[in-house]
């Protein structure tokens, strides 16, 4: 491949990627909580999307083409069980941003371990609409199926968070 | 609760960190390793493929490459040793010559008989053709002279019946080694010896050919025995082994040997025959 094509390939990469650029970078720190191990994570899905980007026939299905790549890296990770010393060393514990307070922190860890307990596709529905601010129609082409099946999947998501929380408040009272 | 959802959601929102830059991305495209060019037309399992039927092809090549070279070494192998053969088979002596085996299944009956002792055997023994030539300066042979003692010191059988019952070639027998004398040209490697009157002996010499075999096959055909070889090999001229059986075809009894070294000197198939029993004591014993 000559330099030239090359540099097509950057530049017809980048127009597709660019715009969900911020979006990407949110679900990928949803997945793993850690922004720096975030960061490998989208470095990674981004190097490993571009070195098949020649595989893509439809620019349509680009989103399609890199949440899955970036869902299967994430998978193949949990599964070598390396994810534990990479993406999900602090699981259960956030890390703290500086510039946010402790009760914030509290909570983002909460919503964090009750998404956790959902079903999988629920809660990265819940991730692209709510988090990373995909809109209905392109969580359906990020995830497939149809654009009810998107909606039903947030609805009933929401729906069992919203149960998980109430869960822990009566818990909590009854603690107290 | 979805108001206290939707500020959970918000504080997510807001906690997560500031994305790289969009050049950070764009220098590390530059970095990556070059990208394949272009989807080939060509499935990946056809590729695997194509690549097991080459390996398959190499490896049937490389096998077919090997096999003939082997092929010609047994070739030349087999050209030398028949023209070992061919140079100089006479001269190899037979020192090691002895008794090597003995096999006889059917001894139900048969009286021990004691063989004739080899001729020479102290002696080393010459070839095939050396030991003719000293029966040409010797005209009563060593074996002749066995043969003749063995007349003289066998009774006549009291179970054998009258000589008319004798068969057809068994007068011819009697009177071969008065009237065949053995000499260089016409010495033969089997010999039917009459053993008293109506005893057989015929001896398969180490030297003797598949043409002299077939020749005692067909003598032996006339008294209702035939000669089963299962396996022969010669060594040069001498047989070095030799395995199979004499059968009385009327009764199926068997007389197996099995030669299974050239040191052998002469295998010596005995029985007794009338017209009324058939072939009776057969016994084969080896020197």
């Amino acid at each position: 491949m000559s330099m030239s094509d090359s540099k097509q390939l950057q530049r017809r990469f980048l127009e597709l990627y660019e715009p969900i650029h911020a979006q990407f970078h949110r679900y990928c720190e949803v997945m793993v909580k850690n922004p720096e191990m975030a960061k490998d994570l989208q470095g990674d899905v981004i190097l490993a999307a571009y070195e098949s980007f020649n595989t893509l026939r439809n620019p349509a299905s680009f989103k399609y083409f890199l949440f899955g790549i970036a869902r299967n890296t994430f998978r193949k990770n949990l599964k070598r069980n390396k994810v534990h010393a990479k993406y999900e060393m602090n699981n259960n514990e956030p890390q703290a941003h500086d510039g946010a307070s402790i009760e914030t922190n509290v909570d983002v860890g909460l919503l964090y371990d009750k998404l956790d307990m959902l079903n999988p596709k629920q809660k990265e529905a819940l991730i692209l609409f709510e988090i990373s601010g995909f809109s209905l129609k392109e969580i359906k082409e990020i995830q497939g199926g149809s654009l009810s099946g998107v909606k039903l999947r947030l609805k009933r998501g929401r729906q069992k968070l919203k149960e998980l929380f109430s869960d822990s408040n009566m818990e909590l009272r009854d603690s107290n | 609760m979805e108001d206290q959802l939707n500020i959970y959601f918000k504080k997510a929102r807001e906690s997560l960190s500031e994305p790289v830059s969009i050049d950070e991305v764009r220098n590390k495209l530059k970095d990556a390793p070059a990208v394949t060019a272009k989807p080939s037309g060509v499935p990946q399992k056809l590729k695997i493929f194509l690549g097991l039927v080459m390996l398959l092809g190499g490896l049937y090549f490389l096998a077919a490459l090997f096999s003939p070279n082997e092929e010609t070494a047994v070739a030349k192998k087999a050209a030398t040793k028949e023209a070992v053969v061919a140079e100089a088979p006479q001269h190899a002596p037979l020192e090691e010559a002895g008794t090597i085996m003995q096999e006889s299944t059917e001894e139900r009956d048969a009286p021990s008989q004691s063989n004739p002792p080899p001729p020479k055997k102290d002696a080393p023994i010459e070839p095939k053709q050396q030991v003719e030539g000293s029966m040409d300066d010797n005209p009563k042979n060593t074996e002749a002279v066995t043969d003749q003692e063995m007349e003289r010191e066998k009774p006549t059988p009291e179970t054998e019946p009258e000589p008319v019952s004798e068969p057809k070639p068994e007068p011819v027998a009697k009177t071969e080694p008065e009237a065949v004398k053995p000499s260089r040209s016409t010495a033969p490697a089997i010999r039917d010896q009459p053993d008293g009157e109506s005893g057989h002996r015929f001896e398969i010499l180490s030297t003797s050919t598949s043409r002299d075999l077939k020749e005692l096959n067909k003598t032996l055909s006339k008294y209702g025995i035939t000669l089963h070889i299962k396996a022969i090999k010669y060594d040069r001229e001498w047989i070095s082994t030799m395995n199979g059986h004499f059968e009385d075809l009327s009764t199926g009894r068997k007389s197996k040997f099995n030669i299974g070294s050239i040191n052998f000197e002469k295998l010596i198939f005995t029985f007794r025959y009338s017209k009324s029993t058939g072939p009776v004591d057969m016994k084969t014993t080896g020197e």
